[in-house]
């Protein structure tokens, strides 16, 4: 059984070896990988350096979070590159990027460690910065030209550019290689058709990271390209769309003949698909560990309340429920299964490991273990949270973003799909 | 920061994995002539032989000096194959004799002469009980041996993979008593390592069976409401393992600190095993609930782990009263 478990882990990393090949995935992360000496061991101890660096960002925190909160939706806008120009000016933007393009050149650990204190520090979220920091910018440090990575990413790390993602179409959802918006490759220019969807944030945004078919012959996920459009682009029509939260942060985008210059493809064209599956890479990777960590602060804080807040039957308050404080050990238990989950996931990318499809297995949990400390929130709260504005309005807003987040980037249903496909090997559905 | 088993760690597991393909695979439980006691005696004297039971005991009683890192390694690989329980109630029993002060005990516990039985979490009955001289109780932190001077009432057990006895009042002489609560952390770690082994296994078929099984003209595993229970079960698997790690590598580390940590481990295997044990059945359909399968097997193990310390509801409670989990 081990022996054959092993030659089904041997064949599976064979074939990621050949994707990865295909694909111009790769990781920047700039952690030499470790050859451990003879001895090595497990270790879950931070580091004298770890340990430093985590009061520096504590430090900085403390005297840098915004008082104000962000004004929710799309008119955080200004908010947000506001906050990450002082994240810049403080040394703390792109902290895993090369130092080359303005990033501090750090690991992913010290991300991490970033990730925990901010966190704790109660720091705003990153809003319609998140396309930028955590899509854009990797994929082009990735996959980009030099003069795309030069003129984009110092920008991004300042808060001059906010971006917002096209991939999604009214036809193509969690089957996003079935995507139509035509890309025609006229002299050095390619002229943009076509319909996006959910595209958060598009009426703010300044650039698209727009993924389209240029070879109108192409089938599934062959011949389509990776480019990055100027929303200020004429023929571009921007509908926003209201999410049940209230807020309209999606929009539709049509694109009426949108002239794209050629140098503006990351990648090759027609091979925008392992340019898309790179960005989707880096949000699965490591994209969730603030909101890991953001579930582990609200469940604490969850706890405070249940203590003081009378039951929902009447008896005493909602702690003096046995059932209550058993459900709260569970979430307790996944929530250190899943930090557990990021650090050996992050283990292994720093010791030179290419993030791939166990990152399906991160986000789909994340994405539950969120949903189930929201639902017991609904049982604790009970009437209060009607009243939408009152004191505990909060945890209404959470439950709601919860379920919009766990469809956002690939539904739980698509995310199985890419496990049961990519790390179990199983016999394709589609 | 490092969480992911180095070289030398891999290679316990790889070796330990070697061995027990060739001397202990699920499918000898399918051969009419293997029965529990035997087994319990053979892999025994095999557990013995290799150190297994000695694995993290000091080397002056015969033991391999090795950390609760690696021990767990091992047991997560026991675990996988169904090994006696008496190798888990072993390698704890020959800590607390050591504790206890009756070194000659822990040393023929490590060189497998004194077999050591499992009470279960109720007292009344004793796990692995074929060949046992003592019996590993645990009560909260404290651990003891009772010594077995009657020959225990044999009964038919529900894990047809280890022998089981009833044991009447009044319970057996207890000959060593030591109050530990880390030693007690390890016992959660080791039904956790055992109990991950099961989850990986139950796994390990279900994928391979519904890559092999077909029905429609196409293998099952084509179908989205078998391919999301698997993509299930691996969450399950990959969580449950991550959080063993950490747990077993806090207790070597920041013992002080530690509880919270394995408390998560345990819950974490247990459900893994349990749900995943039982998934695995109805991945198999019909052949699932026969006897020519492990399925059944790997669901009464995964059982019987969870009812040697606290039941679940306790750990839970344990879990929302602990202060919240450092490192």
């Amino acid at each position: 059984l081990v022996l054959f478990f092993k030659k089904e882990q041997r064949k599976e990393s064979l074939l990621f070896e050949k994707r990865s090949k295909n694909f111009c995935l790769f990781w920047f992360s700039p952690w030499v990988a470790p050859s451990f000496p003879s001895g090595a061991r497990m270790d879950v101890s931070w580091s004298v350096q770890d340990d430093l660096f985590r009061v520096e960002v504590w430090e900085w925190l403390l005297t840098n979070v915004p008082r104000d909160k962000r004004p929710p939706g799309t008119a955080g806008s200004d908010f947000d590159r506001a906050w990450q120009r002082k994240l810049f000016d403080g040394g703390w933007a792109g902290i895993n990027w090369p130092a080359a393009y303005g990033g501090r050149g750090l690991t992913l650990i010290e991300q991490m460690i970033w990730h925990e204190e901010y966190a704790k520090a109660d720091g705003p979220p990153m809003g319609l910065m998140f396309v930028a920091t955590a899509h854009a910018g990797p994929t082009l440090i990735a996959c980009g030209t030099e003069d795309q990575k030069q003129t984009h990413l110092p920008r991004i790390l300042r808060g001059e550019a906010l971006w917002c993602q096209g991939f999604s179409e009214p036809g193509s959802g969690s089957d996003l290689a079935s995507l139509r918006t035509r890309g025609r490759v006229e002299d050095d220019e390619i002229v943009v058709s076509g319909h996006k969807i959910w595209t958060t944030g598009a009426d703010k945004a300044d650039f698209q990271e727009l993924l389209i078919r240029t070879d109108p012959t192409s089938q599934r996920h062959r011949g389509l390209s990776w480019v990055i459009c100027d929303m200020k682009s004429p023929g571009i029509t921007v509908h926003p769309i209201r999410k049940m939260t209230g807020h309209a942060e999606f929009a539709s985008v049509f694109y009426d003949d949108v002239r794209i210059p050629l140098t503006n493809v990351v990648g090759a064209v027609d091979a925008g698909w392992s340019t898309a599956m790179a960005t989707l890479g880096f949000e699965r990777g490591t994209a969730f560990l603030a909101e890991m960590v953001a579930i582990t602060m609200k469940l604490e804080q969850l706890m405070d309340v249940a203590k003081s807040i009378p039951a929902v039957s009447g008896n005493g308050t909602a702690w003096d429920d046995v059932e209550v404080r058993r459900a709260f050990g569970l979430r307790r238990a996944e929530l250190a299964g899943l930090r557990a989950m990021n650090y050996a996931n992050l283990s292994r990318y720093a010791r030179g490991e290419t993030p791939g499809s166990e990152s399906s297995l991160v986000k789909l949990y994340t994405n539950d273990v969120a949903r189930s400390v929201q639902e017991l929130a609904l049982d604790i709260l009970g009437p209060n949270l009607l009243d939408d504005a009152g004191r505990y309005a909060a945890w209404t807003k959470l439950f709601l973003d919860g379920i919009v987040l766990s469809i956002g980037g690939g539904t739980p249903e698509i995310q199985r799909e890419i496990i049961a496909d990519r790390v179990l090997s199983l016999p394709r559905s589609r | 920061m490092y969480l992911s088993p180095t070289d030398d760690e891999q290679q316990i597991i790889d070796a330990t994995a070697q061995t027990l393909v060739a001397e202990a695979p699920i499918e000898r439980w399918f051969r009419p002539q293997t029965n529990a006691a035997s087994e319990e005696a053979r892999l025994l004297a095999v557990g013995a032989a290799l150190g297994w039971m000695g694995i993290a005991t000091p080397a002056d009683i015969g033991g391999g000096d090795a950390t609760i890192v690696d021990e767990v390694l091992l047991f997560r690989e026991l675990g996988r194959h169904l090994a006696p329980v008496n190798l888990m109630a072993g390698a704890i029993g020959a800590q607390v004799a050591l504790q206890a002060g009756k070194r000659e005990l822990a040393s023929s516990i490590v060189a497998g002469t004194a077999c050591i039985g499992l009470f279960a979490n109720c007292g009344s009955i004793l796990l692995g009980s074929a060949g046992a001289r003592y019996g590993l109780d645990v009560d909260g932190d404290a651990l003891m041996l009772r010594q077995l001077d009657a020959v225990p009432e044999r009964t038919q057990g529900l894990d047809w993979t280890t022998t089981t006895a009833r044991i009447g009042a009044p319970a057996p002489t207890v000959i060593c008593r030591i109050e530990n609560s880390l030693l007690a952390l390890r016992t959660r770690l080791l039904l956790a390592a055992q109990l991950q082994g099961i989850a990986e296994v139950a796994l390990t078929q279900s994928v391979a069976y519904a890559k092999l099984r077909e029905q429609f003209g196409r293998p099952i595993g084509s179908f989205q409401a078998i391919r999301h229970k698997c993509a299930d079960m691996a969450i399950r698997v990959e969580r449950a393992r991550a959080q063993l790690f950490f747990a077993a590598v806090a207790h070597r580390d920041q013992p002080a600190t530690c509880a919270f940590q394995i408390l998560a481990a345990q819950t974490l295997a247990e459900d893994a095993a349990r749900v995943n044990a039982r998934t695995n059945i109805f991945i198999h359909g019909a052949i699932g609930v026969t006897t020519e399968n492990a399925g059944h097997l790997l669901l009464k193990r995964s059982m019987l782990w969870a009812f040697v310390t606290d039941p679940r509801a306790t750990l839970l409670e344990a879990l929302a009263d602990a202060p919240p989990g450092g490192v």
